[in-house]
C-alpha cells in the first residue's frame, strides 16, 4: 500500500476512535442545554428542539455549589502547595546528601508508594477522628500533604542535576538551603509543575477520603456535593450534567494547559 | 522494552548513573536530615502508624466503642469462609481481566497507529482525557447512558439491562473503566512500541510472510510484555476500584459488582466491623504487594534482555 494512503487511513481510524471516546462527554455537554424531558428522546447526535440555559440556573440554585467549590479550591490548592514543597525538599535530601539510614528511609517511601490507600483507610480514619479533624477541611488537607510518588519523582529528577553545579555554588559561599532555593528549585521547575498539576487533579477528583471524613454539608468538596445532589434528584439529568460539567471546568483547563507534562509524566513513571 | 524508570539515564548507562547518584556532594554538609525531617514526620503519622494499625486491628474485634478486643485469627477465619469475601475476590479478578485483555489489545493497536502517524501529541492527549476527568462526573454520564431507556440502548437498537441484570452489570462497569483507562494503557504501550523496529515487518513481508504469519510471529511476541504489564496495572487498578461501582451499581445487583475495596468500606463504615474490615484490608495489601513485586521482577528481566 502506498505510504500516503496508509497515513490517511491511520489518521481516519484514530480520529474516529478519539470521537468515540469523546462522545459521552459531548452528549453530556449537549444535554446541559437540553430540556430534561427531551434528553433521552433526542437522538445521540442531534440537537434538541430548543437550547436553554435553564438547567444551569436551576442546578446551581438547587444546592450550595459555590460553597463546595470554595472547599474544593482550598483543599486542592493547599495539598498542591504542600506536596510540591515537601517533594522538592525530600527529593533533594535523598539525592544529594548522605546520612545514616538513608536507604532504609527511601525504602519506606517506595513501600508507601506501592501501598493502596484502601489498605490504610480504616486506621487513618480512626487517627483523624482522635485528632478531632473529622468533618473539617484540616482532615482533608493534612493527611494528603505529602506524596510518596512526588518524593520518588523529584528524587529521580534531582539526581540528574550535576553535582559540580552545586559544588560551585558552595564554593561561592551558598548554604545548603540557598542551593536548594537558587539551583534545585529553578532547575526542577518543569517536573515540579507536572507534579503540582497531578496533585491538584488527584485532590480535585478525590472521593473516598472526603466520603469518610466529611459529615456535614459545610465541609463537602465538589465530588461529594455532586453525589449528594444526584442522590436527591436522581432523574434531573440535565441539571446534574450542568453542575457536574461546571465542576469539571478547572480540570479541563489544567489538562489543556499542562497536557504535555501530564502525558509525559504518565508515560515515564508507569505509575498513576 | 517498556520504560518505567523515571530517569532515562538509568537505562542508557546501566550502573553508571547509580554510582553518580550515590556520590555525595562535597561540602554540602549534613543538613540532609533537615530537608527530609518534616516529610518523614508526616509519613510516620499518616502512613507508618496506620500501616501498623491495620495489622493490629485485623486481630481484634471492635465497633469503634470501648477498646478493641483481641481475638487472634478469628477475623481471618471468618472472611475465608465468607461467600461475600470470595465473591469480591472473584469480581476484582474478573474486572482486571475485563479491563486488561481488550485494554491491551486496543492499546497496542492504537499505540502502533499513533506512533506511525504525525499527530502523536494530539491523539495521546485526547485518549488520556477520560483519566483526568472527575470520576464522579464520568459515573453520572455513563449511568445516564446505561439506563433502560438511555442513549446506549437506543443508539445500538437493543434493550439490554446494562446495570440491573446480574450478567451485564460487571461487563458494563468494565466497559466504563476501559473507557477511563484506555488512554493510560495506550501511553504505556506507546513507550514500548517506540522501541520496536518497523523494519521487522517490512523484512518479514519481503520474505513472503503472510498477514497471519506476521501477526503470529512478530506482533504477538511483541505484544506479550505489554499485555503482561497492562494486566498488572489493571489488577492494581481493580484492587483499588471503589468510586465507580459504589456510585454506579452500589455493588449490585446482589454482589455482582462488589469489589474488595468496596467490601472494606462497607464492612468498616456501614457495619462498623472494624476488625473484619481490617483483615480484608490486610489481604488487599498483600495482593497489591504481590502485584508490585511481579512488576519489579518483570521489569528488571526486560531491562536485562
Amino acid at each position: 500500500m502506498p505510504r500516503k494512503l496508509t497515513n490517511i487511513i491511520n489518521f481516519a481510524v484514530l480520529f474516529v476512535v478519539s470521537l468515540l471516546i469523546m462522545i459521552p462527554l459531548f452528549w453530556a455537554a449537549k444535554s446541559v442545554f437540553t430540556p430534561n424531558g427531551e434528553i433521552f428522546t433526542t437522538k445521540l447526535l442531534s440537537l434538541p428542539s430548543h437550547l436553554s440555559l435553564q438547567n444551569i440556573r436551576d442546578g446551581l440554585a438547587a444546592a450550595p455549589f459555590l460553597m463546595y467549590f470554595k472547599n474544593s479550591v482550598i483543599v486542592a490548592v493547599s495539598i498542591t502547595a504542600t506536596v510540591v514543597v515537601t517533594s522538592a525538599m525530600t527529593g533533594f535530601g535523598f539525592s544529594k546528601f548522605d546520612f545514616r539510614g538513608k536507604n532504609l528511609l527511601f525504602g519506606f517511601i517506595i513501600a508507601a508508594m506501592l501501598m493502596p490507600f484502601q489498605a490504610i483507610l480504616i486506621p487513618l480514619f480512626i487517627e483523624v477522628k482522635y485528632l478531632g479533624w473529622l468533618d473539617s477541611l484540616k482532615g482533608l488537607i493534612i493527611p494528603g500533604s505529602v506524596s510518596a510518588f512526588g518524593i520518588f519523582m523529584m528524587r529521580q529528577f534531582i539526581s540528574g542535576i550535576p553535582n559540580e553545579l552545586i559544588e560551585a555554588a558552595l564554593i561561592d559561599g551558598c548554604s545548603a538551603w540557598k542551593v536548594f532555593k537558587r539551583i534545585i528549585v529553578p532547575m526542577a521547575k518543569s517536573p515540579l509543575s507536572a507534579l503540582g498539576a497531578l496533585a491538584f487533579l488527584a485532590s480535585w477528583n478525590n472521593y473516598l477520603w472526603p466520603l469518610v471524613v466529611v459529615q456535614s454539608e459545610e465541609s463537602m468538596t465538589i465530588p461529594l456535593g455532586l453525589s449528594a445532589f444526584r442522590g436527591n434528584n436522581a432523574t434531573a439529568y440535565s441539571q446534574i450534567f450542568a453542575v457536574s460539567l461546571i465542576a469539571a471546568i478547572p480540570v479541563v483547563i489544567l489538562f489543556v494547559v499542562m497536557r504535555r507534562q501530564i502525558v509525559s509524566s504518565f508515560a515515564t513513571s508507569g505509575i498513576k | 522494552m517498556i520504560e518505567v524508570e523515571s530517569n532515562p539515564k538509568a537505562r542508557k548507562f546501566p550502573g553508571g548513573d547509580k554510582r553518580k547518584k550515590n556520590r555525595r556532594v562535597n561540602g554540602l554538609g549534613s543538613s540532609g536530615l533537615m530537608f527530609i525531617a518534616p516529610t518523614m514526620l508526616l509519613m510516620t503519622i499518616f502512613f507508618l502508624l496506620p500501616l501498623v494499625g491495620v495489622g493490629y486491628l485485623s486481630f481484634t474485634q471492635w465497633s469503634l466503642v470501648d477498646r478493641p478486643k483481641f481475638v487472634g485469627l478469628q477475623n481471618y477465619q471468618s472472611i475465608l469462609s465468607n461467600t461475600q469475601f470470595w465473591s469480591a475476590v472473584t469480581v476484582t479478578g474478573k474486572i482486571s481481566l475485563y479491563m486488561a485483555i481488550p485494554g491491551a489489545l486496543f492499546a497496542f493497536i492504537l499505540a502502533i497507529m499513533i506512533n506511525e502517524g504525525k499527530h502523536t501529541n494530539f491523539f495521546s492527549t485526547v485518549i488520556l482525557f477520560p483519566l483526568v476527568f472527575p470520576s464522579v462526573v464520568s459515573v453520572f454520564i455513563w449511568e445516564a447512558m446505561f439506563t433502560g431507556d438511555g442513549v446506549l440502548n437506543s443508539a445500538l437498537g437493543v434493550h439490554v439491562k446494562w446495570l440491573s441484570s446480574t450478567d451485564w452489570a460487571l461487563p458494563s462497569l468494565a466497559l466504563m473503566m476501559l473507557w477511563t483507562n484506555l488512554g493510560y494503557y495506550t501511553i504505556i504501550a506507546l513507550a514500548g512500541v517506540k522501541d520496536v523496529p518497523v523494519e521487522l515487518f517490512d523484512a518479514a513481508s519481503i520474505d513472503g510472510a503472510g498477514y497471519l504469519k506476521r501477526i503470529r510471529w512478530i506482533t504477538l511476541p511483541l505484544m506479550r510484555p505489554i499485555l503482561l504489564f497492562i494486566l498488572m496495572i489493571a489488577t492494581s487498578d481493580a484492587l483499588t476500584l471503589f468510586i465507580q461501582p459504589y456510585l454506579l451499581t452500589q455493588g449490585g445487583p446482589g454482589d455482582a459488582t462488589r469489589t474488595l475495596s468496596q467490601l472494606i468500606y462497607q464492612t468498616a463504615f456501614m457495619y462498623t466491623d472494624v476488625g473484619k474490615a481490617s483483615s480484608i484490608a490486610v489481604v488487599l495489601l498483600f495482593a497489591a504487594l504481590i502485584v508490585a513485586g511481579f512488576q519489579f521482577k518483570f521489569f528488571n528481566r526486560e531491562k536485562e534482555a
